[in-house]
């Protein structure tokens, strides 16, 4: 299954949602995505949502995605925020540790509050 | 309409055979997408006597139809500067709707798009448009516009271009095909190059102490993932083992294992312990991080007098204990984040001791998620469970470990490295 992704703007910045698999095939897209965010949100972009609810499986190629857009994000001052994780999703980052490096927040509205 | 007599006809269709013929042996002379594309419209134009003939391909990411072929007096304008949505003017509705089109005079169909003879100066009167199509799928469109003795295109001209335009989407599916086949080898050659460098980075022997067993595997997936280990001599009485597993697969994974592990070489003997040695290592691979590449590892120094244990885990799954007395535990369950994410992440580091009779098992998650044709994965309970019932020797626990993964997976081609390294002190 490919990925399906929608950009939208938001007040804060933009929230980018995940649907499907997020993996060695389908990450580049998720990138091109991200790249074509960061372009449109050059100043004044607080910070990048990312909405993981609908995703199905990430494997390490889609970790290093996000892996990307933090450190992109963290060049420009804005934040990346994940929020509403997939249990699968929740289960490949607490098995590698990765909640010590990402802000996750529950909700969507959580992750838009306090920026 | 033309007015031709049963000869003249008769005359006309064996021609238009010959040109058929002749355009098949074309598109199967040569694999130059560019130079049949524009010889079978360059043959289209002489024999449909049309004033100009064009071919567009849709480009998949922009939805476009670009020109590859523009034949007539304002072609190499139009290959430069025009192209055209899916939708947009009569060749975007036919790549659009997948239907021939002939018109007597474009300028009478609302769909016609004047800006292209607006901007040459050219005025399109009759025109034939056709998708060019492989099943179902649409790559193109083709055109013949206007023909030289002033007369209307007819319906045997569309059949003909029809046929004519069939061969050009057969010549554009031929070279897309040896297009993929020429990928999928040169990334075969890329698989070889990745598997080599991963190789030779590897150990090729197990360290030989007295009193303890060292034991190691390692099967490449496939696709060649990032799965490493090691063991660094630091001195006569301490030794570094290594684990790890880089995201990605493929080259790039490769090629930053080979520059992590020697990195991480040269900090086992410079830092003072564990911890601080991957502390560096991390900030090391964030400042050079590219694409977001990050590796788990698990970095334990043995002390082999004492068989004191210091674990430094930077987000890789625990090793497993298994001790004398049967029982099995997890080691470094508290580790740090994987390595290369953020600079200056702090690492923590746990002590155990290695009694006789214990094995330490590292492993990576290829071994975890092995998968069989059912798609079911090989899971960490049954990779426990078979720890507590397996031999502690680490030579035939490591067999006991491989043996029924490849059992479970069966001839199933995995889409992940498998690492396994055991030690222990013998009994």
């Amino acid at each position: 299954m490919k990925v399906e992704i929608t950009t939208e703007k938001i007040n804060a910045g933009f929230l980018l949602k995940l649907k499907g698999d997020v993996d060695m095939n389908s990450s580049s897209d998720v990138r091109t995505a991200m790249a074509e965010i960061f372009k449109q949100g050059r100043s004044g972009m607080k910070a990048l949502l990312i909405d993981l609810s609908q995703v199905r499986y990430m494997d390490s190629s889609g970790i290093a995605t996000l892996v990307e857009g933090m450190q992109n994000c963290l060049k420009t001052g804005a934040r990346l925020r994940l929020c509403e994780l997939s249990p699968p999703v929740r289960d490949v980052f607490e098995l590698a540790r990765l909640a010590s490096v990402f802000e996750i927040f529950p909700t969507i509205t959580d992750a838009s509050s306090g920026l | 309409m033309k007015k031709l007599s049963n000869k003249a006809r008769l005359e006309q269709k064996v021609k238009r055979l010959s040109t058929l013929i002749e355009v098949n042996g074309l598109i199967s002379s040569s694999l130059n997408l560019d130079q049949i594309l524009e010889n079978v419209m360059a043959i289209s134009k002489q024999v449909m006597n049309a004033d100009a003939s064009s071919l567009m391909l849709i480009d998949e990411k922009t939805k476009e139809l670009v020109y590859q072929v523009a034949l007539g007096k304002v072609g190499e304008k139009l290959k430069q500067e025009f192209r055209l949505k899916l939708g947009q003017g009569i060749a975007g509705t036919v790549a659009q709707e997948g239907k021939p089109l002939l018109l007597e005079d474009a300028y009478t169909h609302p769909k016609f798009h004047r800006a292209h003879d607006d901007a040459t100066g050219y005025r399109t009167k009759s025109m034939i448009t056709v998708p060019l199509k492989m099943g179902e799928r649409i790559t193109g469109v083709a055109q013949v516009i206007n023909r030289l003795d002033g007369s209307v295109f007819d319906a045997d001209d569309l059949e003909l271009f029809i046929a004519l335009c069939g061969m050009a989407a057969i010549a554009i599916e031929n070279a897309r095909m040896h297009k993929s086949l020429m990928e999928k080898q040169r990334l075969v050659k890329d698989m070889e190059f990745a598997r080599t460098v991963q190789e030779s980075f590897l150990p090729q022997t197990t360290p030989e102490i007295a009193s303890y067993t060292f034991s190691a595997h390692y099967t490449p997936a496939q696709e060649v993932g990032g799965d490493f280990y090691d063991f660094i001599h630091l001195d006569r009485g301490r030794i570094g083992i290594v684990i790890g597993d880089v995201s990605g697969k493929g080259v790039p994974a490769a090629l930053y294992m080979a520059k992590l592990g020697s990195d991480l070489r040269t900090l086992a003997f410079t830092e003072k312990d564990p911890a601080s040695a991957l502390q560096k290592l991390n900030t090391m691979l964030a400042e050079r991080s590219r694409r977001g590449m990050f590796a788990t590892l698990l970095y334990v120094e043995l002390e082999t007098q004492s068989g004191k244990l210091t674990i430094s885990n930077a987000g890789h799954l625990p090793p497993l204990i298994k001790k004398a007395d049967g029982s099995v535990g997890k080691l470094a369950t508290a580790g740090g984040s994987p390595l290369g994410i953020l600079a200056g992440m702090q690492f923590g580091q746990e002590t155990a001791l290695l009694d006789r009779g214990d094995t330490v098992v590292l492993y990576t998650d290829g071994i975890i998620e092995a998968m069989n044709d059912k798609e079911a994965l090989y899971g960490y309970e049954r990779f426990e469970a078979l720890v507590r019932k397996s031999d502690p020797d680490p030579e035939l626990l490591k067999s006991a470990i491989i043996e029924d993964v490849n059992l479970f997976t069966g001839l199933s081609p995995q889409h992940d490295d498998m690492t396994l390294v055991c030690f222990g002190v013998v009994k």
